[in-house]
């Protein structure tokens, strides 16, 4: 049947261009590699107290700089952890940005990639912009630690997995969300909970370096995988099975 | 006599033929495409693709844009709503003659 053919010879045709205009995998493996880096940050994160947001510093306090300065570790629950992910975030987009251009130079295709840099930044734009007058005002401090520049990775690869129609993308921006929360709320507010629940095993598995640790090595993994399964698709024969139409 | 149109009577004369509904289904999936990537996957020579690509324009389905990538043109290909409209009919009206065959 022609038309049969021809409709799975489109069908083909479809899935070997999404594979082969597809680049989400390395932004994925980028940033399942700044959550595996940031164990560390995590794994430090009970040496000392949470920093308090400054966000009750008055308007009239000497100036903006100073004042993000002051408050940059409520942004993530630490400073160091704050500043961490204020210097990978910005470099996992840079990095993606010129991957994408250059998977564009190869393909000769391309997708709408800007829309992954614009959520992602501007994701982390306004968490920035929510430490600073008026906007700090209007975030209540029990949901600060929700705000954190995990958001930022995970907006951005639910914004990539749209644009190039790949669950494992939006399923790791759900994830990493998921996990946003999850750090936040064993970090912030049921810290001690899982030592009086769990006891010391609980404690440990339920620490947030562990949480985002597993999950940058998950997103490691799928990402690997992805690349894998995109470049077995690319590399499929699109079958012509008539030359002429029914 | 059957009070609907025959599915054939759907299909779209400037869509209904095989490179041209290649070239839409690749741009279905893709924001744009070069010129040398279309003809690559779908084995056209410049000559044909170009006329494919100069028919698909004029009836508003494809935009081209030309420019310099240092010495040398570029062209790149974008479908249009209508494009992307024009090949989802052609799909539905090729199953529905298949339901219709079978």
């Amino acid at each position: 049947m022609q038309s049969e053919g021809l409709l799975a010879e489109l069908d083909a045709r479809r899935v070997r261009t999404r594979a082969r205009a597809s680049a989400g995998w390395l932004p994925l493996l980028l940033t399942g590699l700044a959550l595996l880096g940031a164990f560390p940050a995590y794994a430090g994160w009970w040496d000392g107290p949470p920093s308090e947001c400054a966000c009750a510093l008055r308007a009239s306090d000497p100036s903006l700089r100073d004042r993000l300065t002051a408050n940059i570790g409520s942004l993530a629950g630490s400073r160091p952890l704050a500043l961490y992910w204020l210097a990978v975030v910005p470099a996992v987009y840079l990095l993606s940005v010129l991957w994408f251009a250059s998977a564009a130079r190869r393909s000769g295709f391309r997708q709408r990639w800007g829309l992954y840099t614009v959520i992602g930044l501007g994701t982390l734009l306004v968490l920035l912009l929510t430490l600073l007058p008026p906007l700090d005002g209007w975030v209540p401090h029990s949901s600060r630690p929700l705000l954190t520049p995990l958001l930022a990775l995970a907006f951005g690869l639910l914004a990539l997995g749209r644009v190039e129609h790949e669950r494992v993308l939006l399923t790791a921006g759900a994830a990493v969300s998921a996990l946003a929360v999850v750090v936040a709320a064993l970090s912030h507010y049921v810290s001690g909970l899982s030592d009086s629940f769990f006891g010391n095993v609980g404690q440990a598995l339920l620490a947030p370096s562990v949480e985002v640790a597993t999950m940058g090595l998950v997103l490691v993994v799928a990402a690997l995988l992805l690349r894998s399964a995109q470049g077995r698709l690319a590399r499929s024969p699109v079958m012509t099975l008539s030359p002429e139409l029914p | 006599m059957s009070d609907t149109l025959h599915p054939a009577a759907a299909l779209d004369d400037t869509v209904h033929q095989r490179a041209r509904l290649g070239i839409l289904a690749i741009l279905s999936e893709v924001t744009e495409a070069d010129v040398t990537s279309l003809k690559n996957e779908l084995g056209l020579t410049d000559g044909n693709l170009g006329r494919h690509l100069q028919v698909l324009a004029e009836a508003g389905l494809v935009t081209l844009e030309r420019s310099m990538a240092g010495s040398r043109p570029r062209t790149r290909v974008r479908a249009t709503r209508a494009g992307t409209k024009a090949l989802r009919e052609e799909v539905d009206a090729l199953r529905a003659l298949l339901r219709r065959v079978r």
